[in-house]
């Protein structure tokens, strides 16, 4: 009993702490109320869950401050709470669907990183079924829109967001298509059939879509080396999890080395055909390429590695196997 | 634990928040021939490792400036600590030598990304000796700066690096990966 005693002193102690803070946040200037926030979500995350739908709206209020801080606060809430309660998932994706058009840079790169995470865990939250159809169809239009806002800003001006954009359609790809070895790990086959906001075979067009989309980029001249690089370690991650696009991250690979973009520096073109080769050796020692062995080869002999450094990079079952064709 | 700390020391000097990491499998100090080095595991104080080295030879590790070293790092912080086992998340990584530089990109290579957030990873030459260590660390300095004056720095890290790179005549390594 005085347990229980001392656990709900406890809370009420948190709870007006959080109450003292949420006040003194609203006059507190940038830097100050930033630290407030931090606080506040830290408390009200991992102290008084029971008091988020109480304190919700404050703090979502505050997408319109000033303070790049303080957003970018926000966005980390709205990521944490998808994850932890993703039953406030209706309250939270319109903010973030707004935070993605912000007119800071740097709020812009946070939501569209915090996107990936948030729709995976849509995802997730589909699936388990405990959302009202309403509810679920609501976050679902919400996070396609998103979607949307994102995969046109890998044209965008700044090459941030365009960064941030290939790694948020990295996840889009993943999640959208079935994954061909079964496993844990979330895929298009994880989605429910009979929901009916939810097209599966769309899904995965699309997908293909963006895939199409990431090479396209990835071949593109005018890419910028660090972006080139990202979209390189992106293919590869496709090629690995996704095996089916192991051939065309392949072949795009190869067109990469015979055709670098010609803007590029002496030091960025060494920076890519250093990234080029820890990438082939990471995808010659997975077992998603054990079909495109041969190609994988040539391609890292054409890079300039020798027969034994490639030897050496193939794990030993997959040498053996290789023996016994 | 000669670069990246001379640098580290550097640059916590001049306000930045830093770390600095070995990454290989132990740490190396030259031992009393080249084949025979002073291995230590990551964790091992400094001033463990500066007594240790101290009571095995301690007018010859004077001379070559180990001891100095580990004092000076010691003043720093309290242990070598290896960059792959660290959960700190950073903006900028910088290696002074290639061969760390294929590890640290070999590392984020080898795993899957949980946060997305981009780190970039940026590599200039540094001998190992304590003259090139501390034009090093200026050198160091000097690009952080430039990086930290950015407004936007994924959109200006292209242009930045290469202007640094052709101001220090150092050739410079750099890529983007996620943690």
């Amino acid at each position: 009993m005085s347990n229980k005693y001392s656990q709900s002193s406890t809370l009420i102690a948190a709870q007006n702490q959080l109450v003292q803070w949420i006040n003194e946040a609203g006059m507190a200037d940038s830097g100050r109320k930033s630290d407030l926030l931090r606080k506040i979500v830290e408390v009200l995350l991992h102290q008084c869950s029971q008091m988020i739908p109480v304190y919700l709206e404050n703090i979502l209020s505050l997408v319109n401050d000033k303070s790049t801080d303080v957003k970018k606060q926000v966005i980390a809430f709205i990521e944490e709470l998808s994850k932890k309660f993703p039953e406030q998932l209706p309250k939270i994706v319109a903010q973030l669907r707004l935070l993605v058009l912000d007119t800071v840079i740097a709020v812009q790169k946070r939501a569209i990183q915090a996107s990936s995470i948030v729709y995976r865990n849509t995802l997730l939250w589909i699936c388990k079924g405990g959302a009202s159809l309403t509810d679920a169809q609501y976050v679902w239009e919400n996070i396609t829109q998103l979607k949307l806002l994102v995969l046109n800003m890998i044209d965008s001006d700044n090459e941030g967001i365009r960064t941030h954009s290939i790694k948020f359609l990295e996840e889009v790809v993943l999640l959208q298509t079935p994954s061909e070895g079964g496993g844990d790990e979330f895929s298009l086959d994880s989605l429910p059939s009979h929901l009916p906001f939810i097209n599966r075979r769309a899904l995965d067009e699309e997908s293909e879509h963006i895939f199409q989309l990431l090479v396209k980029f990835h071949n593109s001249q005018h890419i910028s080396s660090v972006n080139l690089m990202a979209c390189m370690t992106t293919l590869c991650l496709l090629a690995k999890f996704r095996p089916k696009f192991m051939p065309r991250v392949i072949q795009a690979l190869a067109d990469l080395h015979t055709t670098l973009p010609p803007t590029l520096s002496q030091s960025q073109v060494n920076s890519v055909r250093k990234h080029l080769r820890m990438l082939l050796v990471n995808l010659i020692r997975h077992p998603s390429s054990n079909d495109m062995l041969p190609q994988l080869t040539q391609l890292l002999l054409d890079i300039g590695m020798t027969t034994q450094e490639i030897n050496k990079a193939i794990p030993k079952e997959k040498r053996n196997k290789r023996l016994g064709e | 634990m000669n670069r990246s700390m001379e640098a580290h020391a550097f640059l916590v000097k001049k306000g930045f928040k830093v770390k600095s990491y070995g990454t290989g499998e132990k740490v190396k100090l030259p031992g009393a021939s080249a084949d025979r080095p002073n291995c230590y595991e990551f964790g091992v104080p400094y001033d463990d490792i500066y007594n240790d080295l101290l009571e095995k030879d301690k007018s010859y590790y004077t001379q070559n400036g180990i001891l100095h070293m580990l004092d000076r790092n010691r003043r720093i912080k309290h242990c070598p600590e290896k960059f792959q086992i660290s959960a700190e998340r950073f903006d900028v990584i910088i290696t002074c030598e290639e061969r760390v530089y294929d590890q640290v990109i070999e590392w984020f290579g080898s795993r899957r990304s949980v946060y997305n957030q981009p780190v970039h990873v940026i590599n200039m030459d540094i001998q190992d000796n304590h003259e090139e260590a501390t034009i090093g660390a200026f050198l160091i300095s000097d690009m952080v700066t430039k990086m930290a004056q950015s407004d936007d720095l994924d959109n200006d890290i292209d242009e930045l690096l290469h202007e640094f790179e052709a101001k220090c005549h150092r050739p410079i390594l750099n890529c983007i990966m996620f943690y």
